[in-house]
């Protein structure tokens, strides 16, 4: 499961870079990363180890559940 | 370059391996094609199948470059990283120890994509190493580099093409032959204790030919018709697996023998057991599923698998 800060997102676009089922896409106008297919996430963490201002966090959950976006 | 012994035991014992009998590859820095300090440095891991392909794809895409291959105890990139066999102190002790600093005059990696889940940049960094990931495939890293170390959305997304299933499916295909040498003595040891268990075990003997047949054809229709599978459960695919394969079989049946059609009768139970099996060990070796989606996958499949053992015993002469 996805847990993604969207204030503390800078928008490096890490995420994206490395994810490989494509997960993320960038807002460029925002400065933002998206989460554009959570449902092809496999939980493999790349996104989590790579993002430096640690704005993603990927929880285990044996019951699968929606991503939540924290938003101040 | 010549493929060995060990490049196909790869293939064939795929999913066999684990850390301790994994084929390596020495680590260290190799150079291709006339490669020199200015030349880019292309990391890698030591699984023996790994590098034996990168070192493939860099001779035919003709890359002047290094290649480190970083100690990961032989497993692959993705496993090892995910798996902790491979993380940025493993990338920062193959430097040490190959003398790359030597080698090189600047101090930048490529390093493969699915190790991002354990090797950080910024440590990388604050050794002195400029560190980026490349594509996934090895295949796309000659136009990564020479498209100014960008790539293309696509070129990071892992694929899974007919010939990787195939390859899977012919690891798949041991595996479960190994599985049958391994459970037919365990059934035999539980038929002493008669009831059930023993008419089950002389079930199994008198049809062990037709279920290790049927297995592998129900796999191998798997690695095929992968992406046109609705889900990506590998359960749910076993499961649909299995009900295409219950019909054909009871069809067979029906045309050549006129036999009357009980749909779950022991060779319907059998088909539908065997499928979900087949299923979510195939789903294990797709990129779809995460470690969380196995475990679900694995314990309501062993719980189904069950219960159709439950239905047989009940139900001997079949239900439907």
């Amino acid at each position: 499961m996805i847990v993604y800060s969207y204030d503390v997102c800078t928008g490096c676009e890490e995420c994206s870079k490395v994810c490989p089922r494509g997960v993320w896409s960038i807002i460029h106008e925002e400065r933002k990363a998206k989460i554009e297919h959570s449902d092809r996430c496999i939980e493999c963490t790349a996104c989590e180890f790579q993002c430096a201002p640690r704005a993603i966090r990927i929880e285990r959950a044996m019951i699968p559940r929606a991503p939540i976006i924290l938003r101040d | 370059m010549k493929k060995g012994l060990k490049y196909y035991s790869c293939i064939l014992c795929s999913q066999l391996m684990w850390p301790g009998l994994a084929l390596k590859w020495n680590p260290g820095v190799y150079s291709f094609n006339g490669a020199d300090s200015d030349s880019p440095v292309l990391v890698t891991v030591n699984y023996y199948l790994t590098v034996h392909r990168v070192i493939q794809s860099i001779e035919q895409q003709k890359l002047k470059c290094h290649l480190l291959v970083v100690d990961s105890h032989g497993i692959n990139a993705w496993c090892g990283s995910r798996g902790g066999h491979v993380d940025t102190d493993s990338v920062l002790q193959a430097i040490e120890s190959s003398g790359l600093e030597n080698k090189v005059s600047h101090r930048h990696l490529i390093l493969p994509q699915l190790v991002a889940s354990s090797v950080s940049k910024s440590v990388l960094s604050s050794h002195g190493w400029r560190a980026e990931f490349g594509p996934v495939e090895i295949e796309n890293v000659g136009q990564f580099i020479e498209n100014d170390h960008k790539k293309t959305p696509e070129q990071s997304f892992v694929t899974f093409h007919l010939k990787h299933r195939l390859e899977e499916n012919i690891g798949h295909l041991v595996f479960e032959t190994a599985i049958f040498l391994i459970v037919t003595p365990i059934f035999w040891l539980l038929a002493m204790l008669g009831g059930p268990l023993a008419s089950w075990f002389a079930y199994w003997m008198s049809n062990l030919f037709l279920i290790m047949v049927g297995t592998y054809i129900l796999g191998t229709f798997m690695s095929l018709v992968d992406p046109k599978m609705p889900t990506s459960s590998g359960l749910v695919r076993g499961f649909i697996t299995g009900l295409l394969a219950l019909l054909t079989w009871k069809m067979i049946l029906l045309i050549a023998y006129n036999t009357p059609i009980v749909w779950l009768d022991a060779s319907g139970l059998t088909i539908m057991g065997l499928s979900m099996y087949v299923g979510f060990n195939w789903g294990g070796a797709t990129p779809y599923l995460g470690e969380d989606q196995m475990i679900r996958d694995i314990v309501v499949g062993l719980t189904a698998i069950a219960v159709l053992f439950l239905v047989g015993y009940f139900f001997p002469g079949g239900i439907f």
